[in-house]
């Protein structure tokens, strides 16, 4: 109690200060007149009656002084002088604050804006319910070193037997549905998934319900949840939605739920909309279609190494009862988590090492700056000192100033922070994962406040006191520490190579990103992007069951497209090179050689004739498909690339050759040139090209080229629409972009990392230049009188200049050494963190070192040109 | 809660008997001491600084009757710790002044800090006792 009053009066007594000052007053005035009064009544006069008083009341002015002692809140009352006084000080040195808070927003905004998005991927768990038992399971093959999907068959299989997990859930990749409500069909980007997919993540719905193992049991699957985002633009958050009919690909659907806002699954791709796969007897049959991505849960207790093992005993007994096509070998589950973000993480990695060392140079800037403006407030500080002032009056001053600095700089650093993230999340690679759950993180914004508040503790307000100290009789006297070298200098040059070596080193980082960049983008993409457009095309299952039927469409359409005008050739394919996308299978043996020692894997495409020539790719002999090519000639007619013709026969040529296995037969009849599949990080890899018309499955997802020949490609996408709708009216077309586009697309998180690490060079440059800048203006500023006597003395301008340049570029070029040997140390891991830049570290250096090194020369240019034209009579005249 | 140190104690009482009747300056007093003089001066019942003041002149005979500006601080650092409350009330002559009162806090203070001020009374005595001589 007694402490809460207390706490209450002190609240008073400091921000109701002019309050309590005249009620002190009015109480003092009272007691004197009383006191007054008192000895008038014994007979004196007025005159005497005050002065006895006064007396015995003791100076006024003291006791108020002691008064205000006691209130409890004078060092509050204080401080607060003094941070005004500091941000007084602050205001008059425009430029020493503008760099200041410049560096300090850049160093601590940059750290807490990449840090925020860092945290939001790498760090936080997923939003499920316990999600450090969520792993998918990839199949392994000994003579394959990608990883693979399961079948149905494996789905069903391992879920029903595996005693390792709890959930055993499939998801096929996610896909384009038509979706019609009242009017047009639009197209709805949905994942079919188990019915058990929501109770193996422990995620309930928001609204209404998602489906469940009991509706599949019960016949019901004509199902569908959708996600917050999707509720909310598609159906404007409407609670009525759920529980409506809609028609989803033909059969009319029942919106059940809507999933919590916070749920988005990266694995394989966010999705609108999730739909219950069914598997059909013809998915359970069907063993050599891996399309099916699991997530399964973990039983409690359960290790990963356990899981592994009993997928493979189990995988093992299946093959012994019925020997499946090429059974996997092994598994290799990897956590959620993991999956989602490895990708992204080497990339996150090195842009938080860009900021930390953003930051580093900041610290150093900042410090820089402080110890310059110290020793130059050296004899201020030391004249207080010796006028009275205390010792830990003085530190609570500079302290007091400095705290300013850095409470603007967190301003500073928070809208510089806000901004870059906004910049960072808008300009995103749109499969960036976990994008909604990323926000300005305050945990991140406050430690680098605190570290950069820590540096410029140590070395603004250390250094000063110390200065302080020593300086008080010297600045009394009258000689300050102008005209010889002081002892801040050598701290100063230190700053000055340590930042010099971090410019060097991130500069060096932008410029190998750059150098990858060109590299990439002017790398030879194997097709032709010009007036080429791509169209996405998905057949829904139920209504395209049979290769026939696929045909059918396939073939009416690429008829029609060729008839609308400006069109100038068609093609279809699965997958479109740069996609990152490829389908593989195992290369059957080339008849009449020995096998193979391992198995030769290779890319997989079905296409229709005219992809050739609408993708620009180029026949390097033989011939393409053509209608002679049907389902029932036997052998089989195969083309293959440039890549995989090399691999199979060498010199020799391969049209003509002929590769078999225990059921087919096929013919070589062409070899194209390479393309890239997976990205233009890649190797070219082997790859098959199969007629269409002679796949003998119902795969139906394409991407139809258009070769155009007029300047604006897309001006003929209404076009293409109609002449989807005239084929199948519920058929929605997705992704019509240009061949550019895809190409530009492949890239677009390798541009992301440049534009972002390019930025942070850029700053790291302009923030040491104007280290150097203050560094070496000080320098001169200070040693004013000597350059004056040795002008006076007969030292050329000239000279002068010279002395300054080598004094100024002495550190930077001590830095630049070693902050070189760093870069060319780190080149090495640094490659494999910028997406596999591989830079030549010698033909970088020799761009990255003089441009830091001209920088610096620009910094030092003009103190360099006061020192010269230094007034020589001025500069003696100071003292 | 209060401390006390010896040493200015033996200051304060050696003055005291070395010139009697001579007027002591409150600041001179440990804070201490003058804090448990006004806290006994109140527990009288609630009453404006001069007033305490005056009590304080009177009951020691015009011993405390200069300094006496030090009862002042010593009432607010007194509030501070919650052993006194103030409230401005109109005065005897119709003036307003600020009363103080004791708090049940201050009331328990008081019988501490007494207890121990006669305790150390006591032992300051019994080093003063009169050097036997010869010795």
């Amino acid at each position: 109690m007694g402490f809460l009053r207390g706490l209450a009066d002190r609240a008073r007594n400091f921000f109701r200060r002019s309050v309590v000052e005249r009620e002190l007053d009015e109480e003092i005035r009272f007691h004197l007149e009383r006191e007054i009064a008192r000895h008038r009544a014994a007979g004196r006069s007025h005159d005497e009656a005050r002065r006895i008083a006064e007396r015995a009341f003791g100076g006024v002015a003291r006791v108020k002084d002691m008064h205000r002692d006691e209130r409890g809140v004078r060092w509050l009352v204080e401080f607060f002088g003094d941070v005004r006084f500091g941000l007084r000080g602050l205001r008059s040195q425009p430029t020493l604050t503008a760099v200041a808070l410049l560096a300090l927003g850049l160093g601590v905004g940059g750290n807490a804006a990449v840090f925020s998005v860092l945290d939001a991927l790498l760090l936080r768990p997923l939003p499920f319910a316990n999600p450090e038992q969520l792993v998918v399971p990839w199949q392994v093959r000994a003579d394959r070193t990608d990883r693979g999907k399961m079948t149905a068959f494996d789905v069903d299989y391992y879920r029903e037997y595996a005693d390792a997990f709890s959930g055993f859930a499939g998801i096929q990749a996610p896909q384009r549905v038509s979706l019609v409500e009242t009017q047009e069909p639009e197209q709805v980007i949905a994942a079919l998934v188990t019915t058990d997919f929501f109770d193996v993540l422990g995620v309930a719905a928001a609204r209404g319900r998602a489906f469940v193992p009991a509706d599949e049991a019960a016949g019901e699957t004509d199902l569908a949840v959708l996600s917050y985002a999707y509720w909310q633009s598609r159906f404007a958050a409407d609670p009525g939605a759920v529980g409506r009919t809609v028609t989803i690909n033909g059969r009319p659907t029942v919106i059940v739920g809507v999933m919590p806002a916070s749920f988005r699954l990266d694995f394989p791709a966010d999705v609108e909309m999730w739909l219950p796969r069914v598997y059909s007897e013809y998915d359970l049959t069907t063993l050599n279609l891996w399309g099916e991505h699991v997530i399964a849960r973990l039983a409690p207790g359960v290790t990963i190494a356990q899981a592994r093992d009993e997928l493979k005993t189990l995988s093992a007994l299946a093959n012994e009862a019925a020997p499946r096509p090429f059974a996997a070998d092994g598994f290799s589950p990897i956590l959620l988590h993991e999956e989602v973000v490895t990708e992204v993480r080497p990339a996150l990695l090195t842009l938080l090492t860009a900021v930390v060392l953003v930051l580093l140079i900041a610290c150093a800037n900042v410090a820089n700056l402080l110890l310059a403006r110290n020793t130059q407030r050296a004899d201020e500080l030391a004249l207080r000192a010796a006028l009275g002032a205390g010792r830990a009056r003085l530190t609570r001053q500079l302290l007091a100033e400095h705290l300013a600095l850095a409470g603007a700089g967190v301003i500073a650093a928070v809208l510089v922070g806000q901004g870059l993230l906004r910049a960072m999340l808008w300009s995103a690679p749109a499969d960036l994962p976990r994008v909604a759950e990323i926000q300005m993180d305050l945990r991140a914004g406050l430690f680098t406040g605190a570290v950069a508040l820590v540096a410029m503790l140590l070395f603004g307000t250390l250094p000063a006191l110390r200065g302080g100290r020593a300086g008080a009789t010297a600045a009394v006297a009258g000689s300050g520490a102008r005209g010889t070298v002081g002892r801040g200098e050598g701290t100063l040059n230190l700053l000055v190579a340590a930042e010099s070596a971090l410019v060097v080193v991130l500069v060096f980082a932008a410029g190998a990103m750059l150098q990858r960049y060109v590299e990439l983008s002017t790398a030879e993409t194997g097709f032709q992007q010009q007036s080429r457009l791509a169209a996405k095309v998905v057949l829904p299952s139920n209504r395209y069951d049979t290769p026939a039927a696929i045909g059918a469409f396939v073939g009416d359409l690429e008829g029609r497209l060729r008839r609308v005008p400006g069109v100038a050739g068609v093609g279809g394919a699965w997958t479109l090179p740069l996609s990152g996308r490829a389908i593989t299978v195992t290369v059957p043996p080339v008849e009449g050689e020995p096998p193979r020692e391992t198995e030769l894997t290779t890319g997989w495409d079905g296409i229709t004739p005219g992809y050739f020539q609408a993708a620009g790719i180029p026949i390097v002999e033989g011939r393409t498909y053509s209608a002679a090519d049907v389902a029932t000639a036997n052998p089989n007619s195969l083309i293959i690339n440039e890549t995989l013709a090399r691999e199979l026969f060498g010199d020799r040529p391969a049209v003509g050759q002929f590769l078999a296995n225990a059921a087919m037969r096929w013919q070589i009849i062409g070899v194209v040139g390479d393309t890239v599949h997976l990205g233009l990080d890649q190797q070219p890899r082997p790859h098959v090209y199969q007629s269409q018309a002679q796949v003998t499955f119902a795969w139906a997802h394409f991407e139809f080229v258009i070769e155009t020949n007029t300047p604006d490609p897309l001006a003929l996408a209404p076009a293409i629409r109609r002449a989807v709708a005239e084929v199948d009216p519920q058929q929605p077309v997705a992704d019509i972009r240009t061949l550019e586009t895809v190409a530009a697309a492949s890239i677009h998180a390798q541009r992301y990392l440049l534009v972002l690490l390019a930025t942070f060079g850029g700053v790291a440059l302009m923030l040491g230049a104007i280290g150097i800048y203050g560094v070496v203006g000080y320098g001169v500023a200070r040693r004013n009188r000597e350059m004056g006597l040795r002008l006076t003395l007969g030292a050329s301008p000239g000279r002068i200049r010279r002395l300054v340049l080598r004094q100024g570029l002495g550190p930077v070029a001590g830095g630049v050494i070693v902050g070189s040997v760093a870069a060319a140390l780190g080149a090495r891991a640094l490659g494999g963190y910028l997406a596999g830049a591989q830079p030549s570290v010698a033909e970088l250096l020799s761009l990255v070192v003089p441009l830091v090194l001209v920088a610096a020369t620009a910094a030092v240019a003009a103190p360099m040109r006061r020192a010269a034209t230094a007034d020589p009579m001025q500069s003696l005249r100071d003292d | 809660m209060l401390t006390f140190d010896n040493k200015m104690w033996l200051s304060v009482d050696v003055r005291h008997q070395a010139i009697p009747g001579t007027p002591i300056h409150m600041s001179d007093l440990l804070r201490g001491t003058l804090d448990m003089l006004v806290l006994r001066t109140l527990a009288s019942g609630s009453m404006h600084g001069w007033r305490i003041c005056e009590r304080l002149r009177d009951t020691t005979d015009g011993v405390f009757d200069i300094g006496q500006g030090s009862v002042y601080p010593a009432l607010q650092r007194l509030k501070l710790r919650g052993l006194v409350k103030a409230a401005w009330q109109t005065s005897e002559l119709g003036r307003r002044a600020r009363y103080y009162e004791l708090t049940g806090a201050g009331r328990r203070a008081l019988d501490d800090e007494i207890a121990r001020w006669r305790r150390s009374v006591g032992a300051v005595e019994k080093v003063l006792e009169p050097v036997p001589e010869g010795e």
